[in-house]
């Protein structure tokens, strides 16, 4: 079987395309730049940006054929900022990338997933299920992404729909986040980190290893859950 | 009309104003900031037209409203207002769900980097036909007593049974 995953770069990204290769998926993984997936037996890259009709032309016909078990939807840029600091050009485009592709992308893969009875899992966040300080774009996007999961359970036929809401995992993403959020709390980002890292339940943040395990679930083909957040306790869903 | 320009007053921040005219000169009567998104009527890209669009120019508005110093009591209440035509098709019906969704996160992250420091802020969505429900949620928030109403999104869409 096939799975397809988005913003394979990613830390999540990429460690969902290893997950389902160790699985013993074929996987087609996307990114703005796959080349990193080139020559790698089992995984078919494909470059280029999801708000462009191209790419979600050549995913089209890289799933078309396919037994698709799993589109992951884990692309995604950072969007946090000060309401100070958000330009309207800013939200926009955070907007665009976090949401605007989720549908885009869903209508191109359809066909696919409803002949395999295959899921569409979104990753969305845990700043989708709480508002976030100094968040407020990518709440925007993100909670609208839950939205549109909810929304759509009641119109998709023969489609799984999650939507999988991590909370702080450690990536490049959210590094950069943190740097900022940091520079905004007046802290160190070594010291943000260990006093964020204490406000989770669990006490540490998450791997991409365990969003990547949530997302094997998902992609089960039984009843799963609409929204799972895996946040360590942080937010409780 | 207190004004359609200040970010202190009534105003119609997106979208098809004199739709929503009868609703900021209601809210004249209410001691409340009140910014106003009027979605427009057919849209071939809802998720733009209805979503997008109006969020950006709603956190445009909240920006303003950080960076401006003279802007009036941080008592007086801030409600964000998305009025959406009556949704007939599909596509529509899910681009309504994911943009009260997404005003949602707007209400709420506002809240929380804010705190204290910035007026009570909550957002309402609802069908162009219910204008006379925003106006009676507009007065509700307008009040001393829903003071400790903060953060909320006041989704009418639903109770009205349109999504459920």
């Amino acid at each position: 079987m096939t799975v397809l995953v988005t913003g394979s770069a990613g830390a999540i990204g990429k460690a969902c395309v290893e997950r389902f290769l160790s699985d013993g998926h074929e996987v087609v993984a996307h990114a703005r730049d796959a080349a990193l997936w080139s020559g790698l037996r089992g995984v078919t890259p494909v470059s280029g940006d999801l708000l462009e009709d191209r790419c979600l032309e050549r995913l089209a016909r890289a799933v078309d054929g396919a037994e698709l078990r799993a589109v992951v939807a884990a692309h995604g840029i950072a969007g946090s900022a000060n309401v100070e600091d958000c330009h309207e050009d800013f939200v926009s485009r955070v907007l665009d990338v976090n949401f605007r592709t989720i549908p885009r992308l869903f209508r191109a893969v359809t066909p696919a997933l409803e002949r395999a009875g295959g899921a569409f899992i979104a990753v969305a966040s845990q700043a989708a299920l709480a508002g976030e300080a100094g968040n407020v774009a990518y709440c925007a996007a993100k909670f609208a992404v839950v939205g549109w999961v909810n929304a759509m359970a009641a119109t998709a036929t023969g489609v799984s729909l999650p939507a999988l809401c991590p909370g702080a995992t450690n990536s490049k993403l959210l590094v950069a986040a943190q740097q900022r959020f940091a520079a905004a709390a007046g802290v160190s980002p070594g010291q943000y980190y260990r006093d964020r890292a204490k406000q989770i339940s669990i006490g540490r943040y998450g791997e991409p290893e365990e969003i990547a395990g949530a997302a094997a679930y998902l992609a089960g083909g039984l009843p799963r859950p609409r929204v799972l957040a895996v946040t360590g306790g942080d937010v409780l869903y | 009309m207190r004004s359609t320009t200040g970010i202190d007053t009534a105003t119609c921040i997106y979208g098809e104003q004199e739709v929503v005219a009868p609703l900021i000169e209601a809210a004249a009567a209410y001691d409340v900031r009140l910014a106003v998104a009027s979605m427009p009527r057919r849209s071939a890209e809802p998720f733009v037209e209805w979503l997008s669009r109006p969020a950006a120019a709603t956190v445009t508005r909240l920006r303003r409203l950080a960076i401006d110093t003279t802007s009036g009591s941080a008592a007086r209440p801030l409600v964000i207002a998305w009025v959406f035509p009556e949704a007939i098709t599909g596509d529509e019906q899910v681009a309504r769900r994911a943009a009260v969704e997404a005003l949602r996160g707007i209400v709420q992250s506002i809240t929380r980097e804010k705190e204290s420091d910035w007026p009570p802020t909550n957002g309402i969505a609802a069908e162009r036909r219910h204008l006379a429900s925003v106006v009676a949620t507009v007065a509700f928030l307008g009040e001393p007593s829903a003071a400790f109403t903060a953060g909320a999104t006041f989704d009418l869409t639903s109770e009205l049974g349109e999504m459920s």
